[in-house]
């Protein structure tokens, strides 16, 4: 069985957004990165998966710079057999998502996995644009899944609460939390992940239609009224003057 | 010529709050440019909801399919690409959820749409698209133009239209027409269960969200006495859900739900970034904790300082008396 895990590189979830005035995009500097914690609970699970399992491959997939080698080594060193790196800043779900089917149609996965969602740009879009255009079976946001006899069994979340499902393969899935243990790499990974293959294609694909011309950092401004514990009274008439209660 | 489709949401047997805050959009989008043409879809059966005096279109198609099969293959969608295509639909607009998000992406490929998701705003200027969507969490917003045609945009929790009218919603006979597909899947669902709770934490006004300041998962009874006082939903950070303190699914923040209530009280939360990437969409914050210092404090409206477990009791038998 071969598993594809496609990662995206993002800012860490503490990181403070700026932006210099003058600038129409993001402060992307200074900023430190790591593997997309949604596409971390993907990985997690296909090494699960691979350790469990006899005859399974499982590739990491990411289009980026090469300032991302350092971080797909980390993947590697958690037990990843080989990377693949479009060599590309990625504009958009759409030119990932057309990089993501071009290197799936030449090298037939049976599995497909990675975060709902990325946490830089939140658009959660990429696993159903990759399964609508190979015309895989797709859920998502996946929070169990198990191989079982060619045939994968999930639960996943739904607008209504859960469901388990038995699908066949190949699918492209939207992974989330608690679908795996959080891993770390142990040092014989670290050490072994040093002669593991990287492979670097440049891009097929344009950007797409859409794409940011301007970025803003949100900034909401709050009130910050110390409220006196013994003085409730006055806060409850105030939040009855803000919001309408029923 | 636009013709618009517009799928709307119905959230235990009525119109969710973002659909409403949609359609209301859409019809002053209409009452601006006499060029588009509204066409109405859901993926709910309409025989249980409740539709009327909301919509102010005299057809609604509803498209659900036979066996359940959650949307995971592209051809649970002939029915509707065909429908859509009959009505030469060339934009669609849906709000955010786990349904919309599946059949969005797979209707992209298919009709060769550009998709935008996760859209706060939208303003039309010269027959030009302006679209603002959230990112980083929150965090930033982004501003996206690009092509006018063929556009599906799925509207986030609590976006903003411009020029919001109420003038056009009214009441009219409604006809329903259903369009059900049957597929013949080798998907199968095993089993099924259903969060019920009084009130939904994505489609609630209000919502009290609780930390580790609780101690312990035995102690939640005086949130949940808060937030039954107030209508309110219940929240949780990561480490409580991380803890089984609470269900995964009351997991707010960077990871976990986004919330944009009117107005949410956080008690014994200390405001980890993580979190408040959930719920700075908030309309009114308030933040109970016995540490003056703790990081939310800084990101709060109302902030009271001492022992939640006085507090919110004394807030829960305030909210009657005044």
């Amino acid at each position: 069985m071969k598993i594809l895990v496609c990662i995206s590189i993002v800012p860490d979830t503490t990181s403070k957004i700026t932006k210099e005035a003058s600038d129409n995009f993001l402060n992307k500097n200074n900023l430190t990165y790591i593997v997309g914690p949604y596409d971390d609970y993907a990985l997690s699970r296909a090494i699960e998966i691979k350790e469990s399992l006899d005859n399974v491959e499982v590739a990491v997939f990411h289009v980026g710079l090469e300032t991302s080698e350092p971080l797909i080594r980390k993947c590697l060193a958690l037990g990843a057999d080989y990377a693949i790196r479009i060599n590309c800043e990625p504009k958009s779900s759409i030119q990932i998502a057309n990089e993501i089917c071009a290197y799936v149609k030449e090298n037939s996965f049976d599995l497909i996995l990675m975060g709902k969602e990325a946490i830089d740009y939140n658009s959660g879009i990429i696993h159903g644009l990759v399964a609508a255009k190979l015309n895989y079976n797709h859920f998502s946001p996946v929070i169990k899944l198990e191989i079982i006899n060619n045939e994968i069994e999930l639960q996943i979340e739904t607008d209504l609460g859960k469901s388990s499902i038995q699908c066949q393969l190949p699918a492209v899935l939207g992974c989330q939390e608690p679908i795996a243990d959080w891993k770390i790499p142990s040092m014989r990974g670290i050490m072994s992940a040093r002669t593991k293959e990287i492979k670097v294609t440049e891009m097929l694909y344009k950007e797409g239609d859409f794409i940011i011309n301007q970025e803003t950092v949100n900034e909401t401004n709050r009130k910050k009224i110390i409220v006196p514990k013994e003085n409730l009274t006055v806060l409850i008439q105030a939040l009855k003057k803000d919001i309408q209660f029923k | 010529m636009i013709n618009l489709a517009i799928f709307l949401d119905f959230k235990q047997n009525t119109l969710s709050n973002n659909s409403k805050a949609l359609l209301n959009f859409s019809n002053s989008l209409i009452k601006n440019n006499s060029n588009i043409k509204l066409y109405l879809y859901t993926l709910q059966d309409l025989k249980q909801c409740q539709i009327s005096d909301t919509i102010n279109v005299n057809r609604i198609t509803s498209f659900t399919l036979e066996n359940n099969i959650h949307y995971s293959a592209n051809d649970c969608l002939d029915s509707l690409v065909l429908h859509l295509r009959d009505n030469n639909i060339t934009h669609i607009f849906s709000t955010k959820s786990i349904t919309q998000d599946l059949i969005s992406a797979k209707l992209a490929i298919i009709l060769n749409f550009n998709l935008i998701s996760n859209v706060k705003s939208l303003e039309i200027i010269d027959e030009l698209f302006y679209f603002s969507k959230s990112i980083f969490s929150g965090k930033a917003i982004a501003k996206m133009t690009g092509t006018n045609e063929s556009i599906i945009a799925v509207f986030s929790k609590g976006f903003t239209g411009e020029d919001q009218t109420d003038d056009l919603l009214v009441s009219k006979e409604i006809e329903i027409e259903y369009v059900t597909s049957k597929l013949v899947s080798t998907t199968k669902v095993l089993g099924e269960s259903t969060i019920t709770t009084e009130v939904l934490l994505s489609e609630a006004d209000i919502v009290v969200g609780a930390g580790r300041g609780l101690k312990g998962p035995e102690n939640w009874s005086i949130i949940e006495n808060l937030a039954k006082k107030i209508k309110a939903a219940t929240a949780c950070s990561k480490p409580v859900s991380d803890l089984n303190w609470r269900p995964h699914h009351e997991h707010v923040g960077q990871t976990g739900i986004k919330i944009t209530p009117k107005l949410y009280i956080a008690c014994g939360i200390s405001g980890a970034i993580q979190h408040l990437a959930g719920v700075n969409g908030s309309g009114t914050i308030v933040v109970i904790n016995n540490d003056a210092e703790a990081p939310f404090t800084k990101y709060a409206d109302y902030i009271v300082v001492g022992d939640l477990f006085e507090i919110v009791p004394e807030l829960t038998k305030l909210f009657d008396e005044v």
